[in-house]
Order: structure tokens, then sequence, then C-alpha cells
């Protein structure tokens, strides 16, 4: 070991050239040490449950504000890309705060950072970006099918005037219409965007266009209106002043019939000349470009959360490995300002990347497995001189080239990544993981059928491959995740006799089968909750077949011998949790636990649940 | 000891003191139950009650200064790259090097390491002439230090529609510092008793006319005639003593090629075979100094591991020239094997003779979507006799690349190979193997 004496009064330092530098060898240990401890100390933290406020099931952030400035970074592709892959995962390294927040992780010091906008019952509350929809309150099979449409598809009656061509760089043939006369034509409430399948692979990109809106807004999102459309390609007018199309060197000029002619002639026609397309309703609103799964809009004070700490963006990673949406990068999200009441909705766009298709072509193996670019996977094959062979290496085999290469074969989902490094979803914990994995285990096959069956396949085996891929992707999240958490979900309290309840839940593994056996035993302790020092035991470690807590007599009995009358107030130190663990090979081998925080309401004289602490 | 105690001590305080929250706060009521979510109960807060976001603190924004910085770094790169997006600006470069339809144009072309020994120069190219797939290619090279190398050439795939193939080159050589080392197999590597240097002039034209045989079988016949003139170079000079020094040669060359190729691609193999045979007659038409024949034959094997993504290529090459009625082999034509003729551990020059035999293994494998690995391994002697040939005297040379190919073509080649006398660097654009025997350039 290198020793170093500092001499007292000895400069400390070192000229070179008439550089005056300071020797790292001779800054005193204790600074170094204080450092050392001062990042620990801002990397090291643990999660617990804010129980100190109400809980909450809509966020305040429909706030007024002023009209915001066009976000555009996001709309570069080469960038976008280059930055999730590289800059963005360095930068990242830099970001002490983070950096070291990971490791504490790592060596069991720290809680990672858990999304910041959900609410005591670690879900999220309603708010411009998402709203509680199938999860929580099922949909009709009618509601699924329906997605966000309000029954607005392009009027075929009307003669089409095409206002302009697709705007972005993907490779998937369309341009955008107006379906009313051309005085009407100025507001783009009436405006669609049309897209339209390759020659190659006929129904494939408008299916997923058509199928994955339906999910992602069952699931909470916010999408535009996607309509199947069926026309006559004669029925085009182009406009005389209005429509532009990006030429030589992406400069915008008048777009003419010969533009959306040579469009048309990329695209399949039916045997009766129509041609098969889906219409992407105009969103309502001011169009102020993509949000980025990371940081927030300066200029927007509704937008309090960082976006990579979102737990519905951080989760969307889960629901988008389900539907292999690979192609999650910013511009394919849309930030509008509704210039009426001020404040900006987030959605989600262009889904033509997603289960089979990759915009105009099928997918390739590698996506949905690795990124684009892939450090990791490229220093393992370099690594391996080849001896690894990743499990995706596989040649493309399409079963129907109206779906693409979509499987559940090569599916994991520990692994599935998309096209881009998402930072959101590179943010994702445990608990954003089961979150999604709640939302995708949600849909029944039946929900999945009626979903699946808007994509219109002319194949009726290509409809029900997609099910069947469908059902077993999310058979696989429900099985993995449901499995590194303890998924005891929908806590109630219910009245039995007199002033007794019954704490009664469900364990998601063993209603959808996902669990290694059909029965659970839970093994529980009652504790009252204290905000600092050790916790009065209320209930000893009991153990229950049955997804019922009895909070009966002798429980309340011990209770109140163990908490004051002062505390029996309904204020903050009237609060219980019980601690709930699973093991499903009769007491073996115990899950992570589950605390559930309950709130004696004296004016009730009832418990309630406040609170829900999922350990990781 | 006493450091690390109160370390210690500090850390199990501090990270058991720092808790983080971040749940949407409002003013609604309690729910009573989690599965029944209530839509509506959230009213405006006070702007001090509303939720930030844990990493907004203070402390978390001094942390993530490095961050800023590292954008800060970037920005520029950022700027350029939308800049290089908004303006198109490939398409531009583009446009500046190819055609609309990017079948033909000049593009710059490089090399480190190459027959040459390194250079810059143009190459202007059609590879779809009349709509017919013919192809028609010009190239000119100033290699270092002054060495010049002009190239045309001419392909027809179906001469005037029928089975027939023509391919027409024309080679332009100024080769001001050309090594050669004398002594075949055992010539020493030292500058002093070693490496010679020549100058080379040298125009070639060479017509080949083939056609399909049966199946991946296809015949073709070889004519090529051809002007060198070659002196001693500055430095050490190559010796006067050695065939073709100080004088000047106009020959033609004659002869059949048989080959059967069953590769799946030309440019990226994974699979098949490729067998090639010739036989060539070389005779002096200006004098009675140089006569010779020659016969290569080459054999390789593609062998796909794992569906194809990984490929073992065998490779067995062996070259030899003979003189007739006496006569002599320029040494410029004589057999070669170096860094750019198969022996890749080895510089530019490094072993001539009569006669050449090498084999070679190589192991691809992917790393990337259009980038592959290679590790590969050398093994080849020249020798004047075959009766010359030993076991003990094969020259090893082994080493590690990569390829940037692309599906049909193949754009640059990085390898690094190690023989007992040092490190080759090579860095190039080329089809791997293919060469021309009886040509200065080979592998060019």
């Amino acid at each position: 070991m290198r020793k170093h004496v500092s001499m007292p009064g000895s400069h400390q330092m070192k000229q070179f050239g008439g550089m005056i530098m300071l020797s790292p060898y001779i800054w005193p240990r204790a600074t170094l040490w204080s450092i050392l401890c001062l990042f620990l100390f801002l990397g090291g933290c643990y999660n617990h449950v804010d129980l100190s406020g109400p809980l909450t099931w809509k966020a305040d952030d429909r706030r007024p504000i002023p009209e915001p400035e066009e976000e555009t970074e996001g709309q570069w592709f080469i960038w976008d890309g280059a930055h999730k892959m590289i800059f963005y995962r360095v930068g990242q390294f830099f970001n002490f705060g983070r950096s070291l927040r990971t490791v504490g992780t790592w060596i069991g010091l720290a809680d990672p950072i858990e999304a910041g906008n959900v609410n005591a019952l670690d879900e999220v509350p309603n708010s411009t970006w998402y709203t509680n929809r199938h999860v929580t309150s099922r949909l009709s099979q009618e509601e699924l099918s329906r997605g966000s449409t309000t029954g607005q598809s392009p009027d075929s009656t009307n003669e089409w005037i095409v206002m302009s061509a697709k705007e972005s760089l993907g490779s998937t043939p369309g341009f955008v219409i107006c379906d009313k006369p051309k005085e009407q034509c100025d507001q783009t409430q009436h405006w669609y965007l049309i897209k339209f399948d390759s020659l190659s692979n006929p129904e494939m990109t408008t299916a997923s266009e058509m199928i994955t809106p339906r999910f992602l807004h069952a699931a909470g999102y916010n999408v535009p209106e996607h309509y199947l459309v069926t026309f006559d390609p004669d029925k085009f007018t182009v406009h005389p002043t209005k429509a532009k199309i990006r030429g030589k060197y992406r400069r915008k000029r008048l777009m003419t019939k010969e533009d959306v002619n040579a469009i048309l002639d990329r695209v399949p026609h039916r045997p009766d000349g129509t041609i098969r397309a889906v219409a992407s309703k105009y969103l309502p609103g001011k169009p102020k470009g993509p949000f980025l799964y990371e940081r927030k809009r300066s200029d927007d004070s509704n937008d309090r959360i960082l976006h990579e700490n979102r737990r519905e963006l951080r989760g969307l990673g889960v629901v988008a490995a389900f539907l292999n949406h690979t192609d999650t990068k910013a511009a394919n999200a849309l930030d509008m300002y509704d210039l009426e009441k001020r404040y900006i909705t987030h959605y989600l766009i262009d889904f033509s990347s997603t289960l089979g298709a990759d915009n105009a072509d099928p997918q390739l193996p590698r996506y949905g497995n690795e990124y684009f670019l892939d450090f990791g996977t490229v220093a393992r094959s370099m690594g391996s001189i080849g001896a690894y062979v990743k499990p995706w290496e596989i040649p493309l085999h399409m079963d129907y080239p109206s779906v693409g290469y979509f499987n559940a074969e090569y599916f994991d989902p520990s692994r599935w990544r998309p096209t881009f490094p998402n930072p959101a979803f590179l943010h994702m914990t445990l608990r954003d993981a089961y979150w999604g994995a709640k939302i995708v285990t949600s849909f029944t096959d039946e929900d999945i059928e009626s979903i699946v069956r808007t994509g219109e396949y002319t194949d009726i085996r290509a409809e029900q491959y997609v099910a069947n891929v469908l059902k077993q992707r999310r058979d696989k999240i429900g099985t993995y995740y449901f499995k590194l958490m303890n998924p005891l979900d929908h806590f109630t309290l219910q009245a039995t006799q007199s002033d007794a309840q019954t704490l009664s839940f469900e364990n998601l593994a063993v209603t959808h089968d996902y669990a290694p056996a059909t029965r659970a035993t839970y093994r529980y302790t009652i504790r009252r909750h204290v905000e600092y020092g050790h916790d009065a035991v209320i209930v000893e470690e009991s153990h229950i077949n049955s997804p019922q807590i009895p909070l009966d007599q002798s429980f309340l009995e011990a209770w109140a011998t163990r908490t004051s009358s002062a505390n029996m107030s309904g204020d903050n130190t009237s609060i219980i949790y019980t601690t709930i663990h699973t093991s499903y090979d009769d007491g073996e081998n115990w899950t992570i636990p589950v605390n559930v925080y309950l709130r004696f309401n004296p004016s009730g004289q009832k418990f309630e649940v406040i609170g829900i602490d999922r350990e990781t | 000891m006493n450091a690390m105690i109160i370390f210690l001590f500090i850390l199990m305080v501090s990270v058991g003191g720092c808790a983080s929250t971040g749940p949407e706060r409002s003013q609604s009521q309690q729910s009573q139950s989690t599965a029944v979510v209530k839509q509506d109960l959230g009213t405006d807060l006070p702007e001090d009650m509303r939720p930030t976001d844990e990493e907004d603190s203070l402390l978390y924004t001094i942390l993530a200064a490095p961050e800023y910085l590292w954008k800060g770094f970037t920005y520029p790169i950022k700027k350029m790259s939308i800049l290089y997006e908004e303006v198109d600006l490939l398409e531009r470069v583009l446009d500046v090097f190819l055609n609309d339809a990017r079948t033909g144009g000049v593009v710059p072309r490089f090399e480190f390491g190459g027959a040459l020994g390194g250079g810059i120069g143009l190459t202007a190219f059609h590879n779809n002439l009349f709509n017919q797939k013919k192809r028609i290619r010009a190239s000119y090279l100033i290699g270092f230090p002054d060495n010049h190398a002009g190239e045309f050439s001419y392909n027809d795939p179906a001469v005037l529609g029928s089975p027939y193939t023509l391919d027409f080159n024309l080679l332009g050589l100024d080769v001001d510092r050309g090594r050669f080392f004398p002594g075949g197999n055992r010539a020493p590597k030292d500058r002093d008793g070693g490496q010679t240097n020549f100058e080379l002039d040298e125009i070639s034209g060479d017509v080949t006319v083939g056609r399909p045989i049966v199946g991946d079988f296809s015949g073709s016949f070889f004519s090529r005639m051809f002007y060198a003139d070659a002196k001693a170079g500055s430095g050490r000079d190559i010796p006067a003593m050695v065939p073709g020094v100080g004088t000047s040669l106009t020959a033609f060359e004659v002869g059949p090629q048989l080959t059967y190729d069953s590769r799946d691609s030309q440019f990226r193999p994974s699979d098949g075979w490729f067998i090639d045979a010739t036989f060539t007659y070389t005779n002096q038409v200006d004098g009675n100094t140089f006569e010779y024949v020659g016969y290569t034959a080459e054999v390789q094997r593609l062998i796909p591991i794992f569906r194809g993504n990984r490929v073992l290529l065998l490779r067995a090459y062996l070259a030899k020239l003979n003189s007739l009625n006496d006569r002599a082999i320029p040494f410029y034509e004589l057999n070669r094997l170096d860094r750019n003729h198969g022996l890749r551990g080895y510089e530019r020059g490094r072993w001539s003779d009569e006669g050449a035999l090498l084999f070679n293994a190589e192991w691809r494998y992917p790393v990337w979507a259009q980038t592959e690995g290679s590790l590969f391994i050398d093994a080849g002697q020249v020798f004047n006799e075959f009766r010359d040939l030993e076991t003990r005297t094969f020259r090893l040379s082994a080493g590690a690349g990569f390829r940037f190919v692309t599906k049909e073509n193949f754009a640059l080649r990085v390898q690094v190979a190690g023989s007992e006398e040092g490190m080759q660097l090579l860095l190039k654009g080329d089809v791997e193997f293919q060469r021309k025997r009886g040509t200065f350039l080979g592998g060019l």
C-alpha cells in the first residue's frame, strides 16, 4: 500500500509547467471518507409508503398553463437512437445520485428509486397521461373492441382530399386526408392519417395498427382513434394549395396526384380494386411535439414528475413486451395542448411496429430481444468469439404473411427490449413491472380474442394465431413477474359480525393459474405502526389457507390493549399493518412479504385500507 | 482502522435515515377498498402540496451535475446529428458520389496495408449498364510512398443475351517502391540481408470468356497481354541477377479455367464449395528470355454452424510456375504469400517463389447486424520445386479481424495478424480470397 505522510506546513501542491495541481495522493484521508460518506448518504435510500396524506385516484395536472413551445428534440430519429443507445446511458453513469443509488441497491443498502406518481396503494391515479380502465373496472367486449374510437371513421361517401404526405420517416406508406369538403378542411378535426400495408405483407401493418391501440387504450393509455377502412383509390383529390410532401433533401413542396399514385402503387389492392388501410384520426388540440421518456417539460408546471419516474411509462415496458411494441421511441409519443382548457394531454401514437410488423416489413427476430445497437450482446458475442448463441438467432419464419414475425416461443419477459433503449423502461423497478403485469394479465382469453378480431384478418387462422401468441406472452409475463413479487392484490375490508371485519385479498398468481400450486398458504402478523422504533405486535405470526385475514373480536381486544385510547382517534397514530407472506408448498418456502396498512376510522368504527407496501 | 469504523457507522446511519416518498396527494376522501377505483376524487391542491419528484431535490440536482456536463459535451454531436437528418445530409453526400439510381458513381477508396502498401484513390463504376446488369469500373489508386495503380474492368454476365460471360480488365502500374525478398521460403527478413527494392512499370490487359457448363460448374478461357519494365529501386537494390530486373518484357498469356462454385453468396458466403483450377501459358513476344506455364488449384469449403450464422472456412491453395525451354520467369510474376495473399501475418511481398502452398482456416461469427468477427490461422510456404516442400517449413500466422459486410457486397475489413516476424495491420475493402494469379497486384 502506498503511504503518504503529509508534512505540516507543506504546500501539498505540485507545479507542472506553470500549472499548479493538487495531487490526489495528498488529499486528507478524512476528506475522501467524507466525500464517500456523502455520496452514499445521498445514494442509499429506502422507500416507504407515505401514509400522511389522504389517498388519491386523480392527479392534479389539468391546471391552465401558458401555451408551451413545441418539443422538437424527440422528432429526430437518428439523434434519438444515438442518444438512447449511447449518450444517455453514458450520462446515467455521471448522474451520481442515480449511480450511487444503483450501487446501494446492488449491495442491499438502498432501495431503487420508485415511481413518483403512485398513490399509497401503489397505484397510478388518473391523469393527463393515464386513466385506470380495464384493470380496475372491467370493460365489456364491445368497449374493448371499440377502444378509443367514437364512431367517427372517415366518411367514405365523400371524396377524400389529400392534405399532406406522411410526415414521419417511418417506412409505412401513407398520407393525410380530409373527409369533408375543401372549405372545411382547414381544421384538423376532419383529418385522418391513412396508413397502408406493404405488397409483401398485406393486412400485417393495418392489423397491428388496429389491435395494439385497443390494448393500450384498455390498459389506460391515451391513443388516437384507429379505424379500418376500405376505399376506392380513384376517390382522391389532392388539395391544390395546401397538400405538401417532403421531396428531395426533405424540402417541402406541393403534393401532386402523381405523388399519391406513387404511394398507392406500393400498396396491395384487393381483387375489386379497393385498398385496405387504417385511418388514424387527428388528435384534438394543438400538437406540441413528442414527450420524451426522460426529464420533464420545463414549460409545463403540471409536469411535475420526471418522465422516467412515472409508473405508467415504466410499466409500459411490460405492456409493450406483451404487444411486441418495439418502436417506443420519442417520436411515437405526442403531447397535445388543449387551447380552451390550456393543459397538455399525453398520447402514444404510431403502432405500426407492433405484434409481427416492423412498419412495412415483418419484425426481425432480433428486435424485441436486443437493442438496435446492444453493447451487451455485442460484447458477449465478441467475448465468446461466437460460442454464445443468442436464443433468438433463428431464421425468420412466418406462418402467415399477414401476421409477420410474431411468436411466444422465444419471448422472455425479462429479456424483451425495444429497438432503442427507453429511459422509463430502464428505470423500471419490480413494483413497476408488477403493475404492468397486472394490466397485461387483466386481459382474459375472451378479451384478447375480441380485440384481435378488430384486425379483420382475411385468414381466420392468422387471427387465431395472433390471439394465441398474445395469450402465451401474457401468461409468460404473469408467470415471471408474479413469481418475483408476492402477487396479493385487491385488498378489501368486509364487515362480518358486530365490530369485526375481514381483510380479503386475491392472489393473482393463483387466480390466473400462474402459481406453482393451486393452493396457497399465507403467514401474517399484525403490528401497530409507529414512525420510529420497534412496532408492537398485535397479532403474532398466524397461518391461513384462504386469502382472508380475520380482524375479529380477539384481534380488536389485542389492538385495544396495545393502543391507548388517544391513538384510536383516527389519526396517523392509529395505523396498524399486516405483513403477509405466501407459500405454495405448505410453508417450506415463503415469498417476500406485502405490507397492508389499515387505519381505524373512529366515525365508522371500522378499519380502512390506506396503504400497501410491496417489498421487492 | 478508526476511519473505517467511522465510515461504516456513518454509512449505516445514513442509508437508514434517507427515506424517499412520492405518492400523489389530494384532499380527497379515503378509499375503503383497493378494488374499487373512484375516478373523480381529486381536487386542486395548494402549489406547495402538489407532488414533486424525489430527484428534484437540491442534492440530487447537485449529484447530477456531471451528467449535465456530459450533456454539454455531447451537445454539438446532438446539433450535428439533428442537422444531418434535417437537411438529409446522407442523401446529399450520396448524390455527390452516386447517381440517382445508386447504380453508379464515383467513390473514394482507401487502403492501409494493401498490395501497394497503402493509398487513396477514386473508383468510378456502374453496376447496371444499359439496364442489363453489365458492370464497368475504373479505378485509380495513389499509393504510399510513390506507387500508382490504375484499373479498368468490364463485366458482361450475358454477352448479347447468350450464356457466355465476358470479363475485360486493363491494369496500369507505376511502382517506385516495390519490395522483393530473394531466397524464397528461406529469405531473411532483415533489411540488410533480406528486403530489396525495385521499380516496376506494367501495363496489362486480359479477356476472359466463360460460360456455365452444368449446374455449378463453369469454364472459361483466359488471355492476357502485358508489358512490364522492372529495374532496381532506391536503397537496397534488388540484385541484378534476379530474372526480370533491368529488362522489359512484352508477353501474352493464355489458359483455361474450370470452376465449381456452390457457395450461397459470392460476397458473404456461409455454405458451399468453391473449387477452381487454372492453367496458363506465358511467352515473351519481344524476345526469348521468358517463357513459362503456371497452374493453380484452390479448394474452399464453407461449413455453416448454427444455421449459417457462424461459418468455418477451410481453404487449400496451390500455385506453381514452371519455366519452359530453359527460359526464365520474371520475379514480379512469381507466386506470392504475404498479408495480401493468404499469409496475413507477414509483410507485403514477404515470400515469393515459383510455387506457393497455402492452408487457411477461418472462423467467422456474427457480432452485430452487419458486422462479423473472425479468427484465422494461416500456414503456407513458397517453394521452387515440389521436393522443397517440408512440413516443418510452413510459415504460420494467426489473427483476428472484423468485417463490416452488407448483404450483397462487402465494405470494410480490419484485420490484425501476427507471426514470428511481428504484427501486421490491414484495413481495406475487398472480397476475401479473390485474387488473380500472375499480376503483381494480386489481391488488390
